[in-house]
């Protein structure tokens, strides 16, 4: 179906939502933080990034922002937000991508955002850095 | 402004104006009255003088011997009287006068006497004429005094009512209606600081707590919104896990359903032990931390901790060093929940492999008990605010669970025995924590009574 990276800090939901995602048909490569993920879309260049908010060593704020500033055709693809942060809809506007998924979430409310994202395809484009 | 000094003030400015309006009162009384003596004086001597020229006259026209002589005796009577009425030197001088031509008259009658007379009669009149006008004068001007006082006085207390009410009134009743504001839910409603320094005072205090209050409010908002974050992780992984069950897919083979099984499992009592930390961090503020006294050995707990956690972390190393009597009189649950923090944080914050190592002793009435770990460390601005709640150390690749309150709530436990709970800043190289505990818990926070140590067979001695 469609290449996805996927990065959360915590083990048990990392690996399970690879599983099912697996499941469902895609391409999964999941990664435990913002550094290990911009790693891996550097190797897999994926249609689709599902990435946690609050993480150690690079959170997910700063690793969208680096998609843009190093400007390596990363700023493309679209990035949905998973996270139990009270102010989610303000990180995401903040980074300007309209796919955000509060947890808890059941596993249909993941594949109908996954589903909206490729076919819009509406890439992350931060207020700040576009004005 | 001081509101004592200018009430004070006013006070000492109202007394000054009331004295003088009294003291010119007593004044301009004492002069009319004066006035009114010399007017009388002035005219009685008038009307003496010119009945001292009607007995003249009479003494001149009177034919028989005797009738002169009364004539003489009582005009001698009058000139007597009148001239003890006389205080100015022209009054005087004009009796003085008078007395030899009168003299002369009794023995041979003379027109100038009658002249004299009629001279010192107009004298007396025009006189008693000059001292009514200087008393109608006086009069005007008392009035006039008399109002303006009035006057003074009035726009004294206007004036006095003024301060109070431009130092005391209004900035007391805006302070009124900021805390009126604020208790109706405005947590941004300030006190506006003026009036004066005592108003400002309350106000400033009013401000401080609007302050604190608010900023405890913004703590709770802060510290529900980290619970509910921490909560939501176990929460996803659960619902998750629920997913791989669907009527669209079969069941998973059995060894994959076990795992899932597991991690419902051990998600579940993730979530557990959060809501447990957040359980006692309400308790202990609070101020419901009892604790339930009885005898125990610290060295056992400490050895029941690590063999807890060398079974759940077989990766790790242990070293355990005992050293002297380690029994008190304590809370053994709760020491036995410090002490699970303390090596549980020393296994979730270094390296597998890595060495923990644990040191329990006791001297005298102290016992005292160590972790060491050879984690990242602990750097010194971390070490300020370890205790705090929700601070938690930096983690160098694993998610480490927890939500930042098992040190804060261990704190307040060892510090409710009446002991002491510190990390050691050592950046790089480790981290170790100390804690002290006195062999005997002090009265207060304890609610069932265990007899105490020396009743109990227990020697607080070093062994």
């Amino acid at each position: 179906m469609a290449s996805i990276v996927l990065i959360d800090d915590d083990d048990d939901i990392r690996e399970t939502m690879a599983d099912l995602l697996a499941m469902e048909g895609h391409d999964v490569r999941a990664a435990r933080n913002g550094v290990e993920g911009l790693q891996a879309l550097d190797d897999h260049f994926p249609q689709l990034v599902v990435t946690d908010v609050e993480m150690p060593v690079l959170d997910g704020r700063a690793m969208v922002f680096r998609m843009f500033v190093e400007n390596l055709g990363r700023e493309n693809i679209p990035v949905i937000l998973v996270s139990g942060a009270a102010d989610l809809r303000e990180v995401a506007a903040v980074l300007g991508t309209p796919y955000y998924l509060a947890k808890p979430f059941p596993l249909e409310a993941l594949n109908a955002t996954i589903g909206r994202a490729l076919t819009e395809a509406i890439p992350a484009r931060p207020p700040s850095l576009f004005g | 402004m001081q509101l004592r000094r200018t009430l004070t003030e006013a006070a000492v400015g109202l007394g000054v104006v009331t004295l003088i309006a009294c003291a010119a009162l007593v004044v301009f009384t004492t002069m009319l009255r004066r006035n009114v003596d010399d007017v009388q004086r002035s005219q009685e001597m008038a009307r003496l003088t010119s009945r001292l020229a009607h007995q003249a006259f009479r003494h001149e026209i009177e034919t028989s011997p005797m009738g002169r002589a009364m004539a003489e005796a009582q005009g001698r009577v009058l000139l007597t009287r009148a001239t003890g009425l006389a205080r100015t030197p022209e009054e005087r001088r004009t009796f003085a006068e008078l007395a030899p031509l009168l003299e002369r008259h009794w023995r041979a009658p003379s027109p100038d006497l009658i002249v004299a007379l009629v001279r010192a009669d107009d004298l007396f009149a025009a006189s008693a004429e000059a001292q009514s006008g200087r008393a109608r004068t006086v009069d005007m001007l008392a009035n006039v005094l008399g109002v303006a006082i009035a006057v003074l006085l009035a726009a004294s207390v206007l004036f006095f009512l003024w301060i109070v009410q431009q130092l005391v009134y209004r900035p007391v009743q805006a302070v009124v209606e900021s805390v009126d504001r604020f208790a109706g839910g405005d947590l941004t409603a300030r006190a506006p600081v003026g009036g004066a320094d005592e108003i400002q005072r309350i106000a400033t205090a009013q401000n401080t707590m609007a302050d604190a209050l608010a900023r405890t409010r913004s703590d709770q908002l802060r510290y529900v919104a980290t619970v509910v974050h921490d909560l939501r992780n176990p929460l996803a992984a659960v619902q998750l896990a629920a997913g791989y069950v669907t009527p669209e897919r079969p069941l998973p083979p059995e060894t994959r359903l076990r795992e899932i099984f597991a991690l419902i499992d051990r998600q579940l009592r993730r979530l557990n032990s959060l809501v447990g930390d957040v359980l006692n961090a309400v308790q202990v503020d609070a101020g419901e931390l009892v604790l339930r006294k009885t005898v125990c050995d610290l060295g056992d707990l400490a050895e029941a901790s690590v063999a807890l956690f060398r079974s759940m972390s077989p990766y790790h190393r242990f070293a355990l060093h005992r050293d002297g009597a380690t029994q008190l009189r304590g809370d053994a649950t709760r020491l036995e929940q410090v002490l699970n923090n303390l090596v549980g944080n020393a296994v979730k914050y270094s390296p597998t492999g890595s060495l923990v190592q644990v040191s329990v002793g006791g001297e005298n009435d102290r016992l005292f008990f160590s972790v060491a770990d050879e984690g990242p460390g602990i750097s010194p601005d971390l070490a300020r605010q370890l205790f705090h709640p929700f601070v938690r150390g930096p983690t160098e690749h694993e998610e480490v669970a927890g939500i930042g309150l098992g040190l804060y709530v261990s704190k307040r436990i060892i510090e409710a025995h009446g002991g002491t709970l510190e990390a050691f800043p050592t950046d790089g190289r480790g981290a170790t924590f100390l804690m002290t505990l006195p062999r005997d818990l002090p009265a207060s926070n304890v609610e069932a009574d265990a007899p105490p140590l020396a009743s109990a067979g227990i020697e607080p001695s070093s062994a």
